[in-house]
């Protein structure tokens, strides 16, 4: 009951534990150890629009109407009839999308959770070995109707939707360093970016994950599009 | 029983007058247990937590700033003397900033060159009218004393030049919003060469990438954005 006033305790903002394990970035220097996720508990479904109306509601500076365009872009929950109402592609079950970071960030707060790191979310989706599944839904494009959480797989950590429905936001996805001709070591790079020498990436034939990590480099914090969304980790301890 | 469906109606009561005075008074909304009080507990725990960061309700200081300044942030950092700074505090005049760590061996030291040369394009008179500020990305090593020995290795005039530290979490929402991109690694960090233009009210109106850049037509934007 205590949790009850900390965060909603709907159905949809269900947790589940993933237990911690090593990942393997997709760049990933010769010499360099895989990395250790710690456990963390998850979100089983992404936020839904529904959720998002709560925040909102009491929270009047993320409304669309008010909030600060260095936090939101003018596609800011445009799916949204107004303010305080959803629309016909905004369904109540649906992920919440049209969400810039900054938004997916403060709703993670308010809700005593935060966004999780590129390393957990990696680490999560990494339990579907079918990588020709994922990239089968990457190749499509997206509907105006993102049908409700819950309706894509559910993988063996008991997580829904970890493709099939949307992107996801991370709380660092300004970590990933590519330029439009990545070639890891060229001049140009180098001037661009300062580095410890050329990153290979691990894992050539995971298509996905390549996707994955271009798009989250391509991602400016206020960017909000239509299907771009969000889950929340907590901490296990 | 009955005093039990008392304390009850009481109770009810009682939830009903808050969730009233709640609705009239806005963000100020008192402690209360009931069920239907749950929007009313969270905002209050929400408020608690955001003290520390931003204000959920100071609608009054948000007017303050421009829609697009990156002082929205309202950030609190720590300076190379180990003063509080609010990022608001760079307001009023133009800014040239970039984002760095002081164990950084390659880069930073480059970036810093190049903001200095930029510095020294202006006349001096006109000096006093802007200011070049450096963030940490690496809270953790880079303390107010290890700023303050990159200010001296590197001679920097502190009328103009302000080092800052700050909490990991101010470190990622500044570097999100100016578009800043670090990764840490065994050896330090990788990250972006950028070094960002900011005018009087906090707006981004350039961003110059790569190192040890033609510095003329950066010195001119940054004159025309002196409007003083």
């Amino acid at each position: 009951m205590i949790a009850a006033g900390l965060f909603p305790q709907t159905n949809k903002s269900k947790m589940v534990l993933i237990s911690g394990g090593l990942y393997t970035p997709l760049y990933m220097k010769e010499t360099e150890a895989k990395q250790k996720v710690n456990a963390f508990y998850m979100d089983v479904y992404p936020v839904t629009n529904a959720e998002f109306l709560e925040f909102v509601k009491v929270n009047p500076k993320w409304r669309r109407s008010n909030v600060k365009r260095i936090f939101a872009d003018k596609s800011y929950l445009n799916n949204w009839k107004n303010d305080l109402e959803l629309d016909e592609n905004a369904k109540p079950n649906s992920p919440v999308t049209n969400v810039s970071w900054f938004a997916a960030k403060e709703y993670a707060e308010w809700v005593g959770k935060r966004l999780p790191t590129v390393a957990e979310w990696e680490y999560v989706i990494s339990s579907e070995k079918n990588i020709q599944k994922i990239s089968n839904w990457y190749s499509k494009l997206s509907p105006d109707k993102i049908p409700p959480v819950g309706s894509t797989e559910k993988n063996s950590f008991g997580v829904y939707d970890m493709y099939g429905l949307i992107w996801e936001w991370t709380y660092d996805f300004n970590t990933a360093l590519v330029t439009g001709e990545s070639r890891g070591d060229s001049d140009f790079e180098r001037n661009m970016f300062c580095g410890n020498g050329a990153s290979n990436a691990k894992d050539v034939n995971n298509y996905p994950a390549f996707m994955r990590y271009g798009y989250r480099s391509s991602l400016k914090a206020n960017y909000s599009t239509h299907n771009l969304g969000f889950r929340c980790v907590k901490d296990f301890n | 029983m009955k005093k039990r469906s008392k304390i009850a109606i009481y109770g009810l009561i009682t939830g009903a007058l808050l969730f009233l005075l709640t609705n009239l008074a806005g963000c100020f909304i008192p402690q209360s247990g009931t069920e239907e009080k749950k929007t009313v507990v969270k905002t209050e725990s929400v408020k608690e937590t955001k003290t520390e960061k931003h204000s959920c309700c100071s609608e009054e200081e948000n007017e303050e700033y421009s829609d697009n300044s990156i002082y929205q942030l309202e950030s609190e950092w720590i300076t190379q003397s180990g003063e509080k700074f609010s990022i608001g505090i760079l307001k009023g005049k133009p800014v040239v900033l970039t984002m760095f760590y002081a164990s950084c061996t390659y880069a930073c030291p480059i970036l810093i060159n190049d903001m200095k040369r930029i510095e020294a394009s202006i006349d001096s008179d006109e000096l006093k009218n802007y200011k070049f500020v450096l963030f940490s990305i690496d809270p953790e090593k880079d303390k107010p004393e290890v700023l303050a020995a990159v200010v001296k290795k590197n001679n920097l005039d502190t009328k103009r030049w302000t080092l800052l530290t700050g909490s990991k979490d101010d470190v990622m929402e500044l570097a999100a919003l100016i578009g800043f991109k670090f990764k840490k690694d065994e050896k330090g960090y990788s990250h972006s060469n950028l070094i960002t233009f900011i005018n009087d009210e906090g707006e981004i109106v350039h961003q110059q990438v790569g190192l040890n850049q033609d510095i003329t037509s950066a010195a001119e934007k940054l004159l025309s954005m002196n409007s003083k």
